[in-house]
């Protein structure tokens, strides 16, 4: 017999919002539900790298929103295309940033308005550099409770300064207004504005591509925080994301 | 004298940079090009033009404008994409706020916190709610609206738009941005022109600034299309010492 949620029909939908394409989830069920947003992870895009979590979030009772990060899957325009992933790495604080402000304006400009959406607060699901998304917007939107963090930074400028070591970044004046703008932004620098935010961040002790020093960080400076470790790499594995499902049940639904 | 062009991006802003030769300090110019248009575009040269008045020139495409289109948005029609053109007003202003706080005001020859704007038709827009947001010494919009909220009203009616979700999310929306409505955040000189038989964008949209204590509103006999007369005016306002 399958379970109920089986049985209601599950509504996946893609738009353009003020040129961002995005895709949501929901289950037709008529019930007024907590809005979370997918943010995906550098070179990814909205739809191959949510990897079946819109759906569980939707059966969960969230109406999910994967939108595409600046600069990426449908937004990538040719200029971007033709330069190197390095080269583009470069440029991550801006993506981060540019997509965490659509994100707050898509809230309150649109969504909002929908009938099945709850008005007054949301949540945010964020893997890789989807989870600097996730905490950059949390320090400049009041209405984020809740964040899920996966193989996550809560750090711009540490953060920046190692991938510049590993990728060979050119320094110069371009590099240090770049790091002089992300220490007055940074989520790291600024936790205060995380202090009544609900946190999960699941890492691996393995991860080289994002190290777990700092989300290890912001577990310092802010105790009450969920942190787990798990024995893998940069990626999400089956356990990290029961933990980050069960942790939204617990603190949302 | 030589101008020197540099083009480059930064932050995946394309950017075109347009000054003379010389080692002289100069206060930077903003430069806006309109709907569908891209930064180097101008059939005018006003960016040249510029630049040997002395200043430094910053050209920017729009964002879902020139190198930074995509194919997703290319495909709709040009009345689908009109209504996202506030989006694409606030956005262009807060890039050159924040290209200019980051990088420019920082860079060799600028003169610190002297920047002006002008602009075409969208750009013109742009220049005006630029002006709401940051404090620029003088701002041009040629044949542009300063409406936000009515503009989008009269684009309903040209288009026949249906008074969806998304129409009223963006009228509610604009009505926290429009210069009009918030005419007491203009801090600087403002000079508007309009075509008396413009259909794309009709004069009385300048002219709502006109009792503003800061705008000059100047009408040509001209459709959208502006003419050389317009840009002589707007650069011996630019000029004129105050």
């Amino acid at each position: 017999m399958k379970p109920d949620w089986m049985l209601q029909s599950m509504k996946i939908s893609e738009e353009i919002l003020d040129g961002v394409p995005l895709t949501t989830y929901e289950i037709e069920d008529g019930k007024i539900k907590p809005l979370i947003y997918f943010f995906h992870g550098f070179s990814g895009n909205k739809d191959q790298n949510i990897m079946g979590r819109g759906e569980v979030l939707a059966n969960l009772g969230f109406y999910v929103v994967a939108i595409d990060a600046y600069m990426h899957g449908l937004r990538m325009p040719e200029l971007e295309k033709k330069r190197s992933n390095i080269s583009r790495y470069e440029d991550i604080i801006e993506i981060v940033m540019h997509t965490a402000k659509d994100a707050k304006r898509l809230f309150s400009k649109y969504f909002v308005n929908r009938p099945q959406v709850h008005k007054d607060n949301y949540h945010l699901y964020g893997v890789s550099m989807g989870s600097l998304t996730a905490f950059y917007l949390s320090t400049i939107d009041e209405k984020v409770k809740t964040i899920v963090s996966l193989v996550p930074t809560p750090s711009f400028v540490d953060y920046y300064k190692d991938k510049a070591t590993l990728y060979g970044f050119n320094h110069g004046f371009f590099y240090d207004r770049k790091i002089a703008y992300y220490q007055a932004h940074d989520p790291l620098t600024h936790h205060e504005l995380l202090r009544d935010k609900k946190i999960f961040m699941g890492c691996g002790t393995n991860d080289e591509i994002v190290k777990p020093i700092f989300a290890n960080r912001l577990k310092e400076v802010l105790p009450e925080v969920t942190l787990t470790y798990y024995d893998t790499g940069h990626v999400s594995t089956k356990e990290m994301l029961e933990d980050s499902y069960e942790f939204l049940k617990n603190e949302v639904l | 004298m030589a101008i020197l062009v540099r083009k480059f991006q930064i932050d995946g802003i394309p950017l075109s940079i347009y000054e003379t030769e010389d080692l002289k300090d100069k206060p930077v110019i903003f430069s806006f090009h309109g709907f569908m248009g891209y930064k180097d575009g101008d059939y005018f040269k006003r960016e040249d033009y510029l630049a040997r008045l002395g200043y430094i020139v910053v050209g920017i495409d729009t964002i879902l404008h020139g190198e930074r289109r995509i194919d997703v948005y290319e495909k709709k029609p040009a009345s689908e994409k009109m209504k996202d053109i506030n989006q694409m007003i606030i956005q262009s202003a807060e890039d050159a706020v924040q290209l200019y706080e980051k990088y420019i005001k920082y860079m060799p020859r600028v003169i610190e916190n002297e920047v002006y704007a002008i602009g075409v038709s969208m750009g013109g827009a742009i220049s005006t709610y630029l002006s709401t947001i940051y404090p620029l010494k003088k701002a041009v919009s040629i044949v542009g609206s300063p409406s936000m909220v009515e503009f989008y009203k009269f684009k309903k009616e040209k288009y026949q738009w249906i008074e969806d979700e998304y129409y009223l999310a963006n009228l509610a929306y604009l009505s926290d941005f429009c210069p009009v409505e918030h005419q007491d955040k203009i801090q600087c000189p403002l000079f508007l022109t309009g075509g008396l038989q413009d259909e794309t964008i009709p004069y009385r949209f300048p002219l709502m600034l006109k009792d503003h204590p800061l705008a000059t509103v100047k009408l040509y006999d001209t459709p959208h299309m502006p003419n050389q007369q317009q840009f002589d005016d707007a650069y011996e306002f630019l000029l004129k010492k105050d």
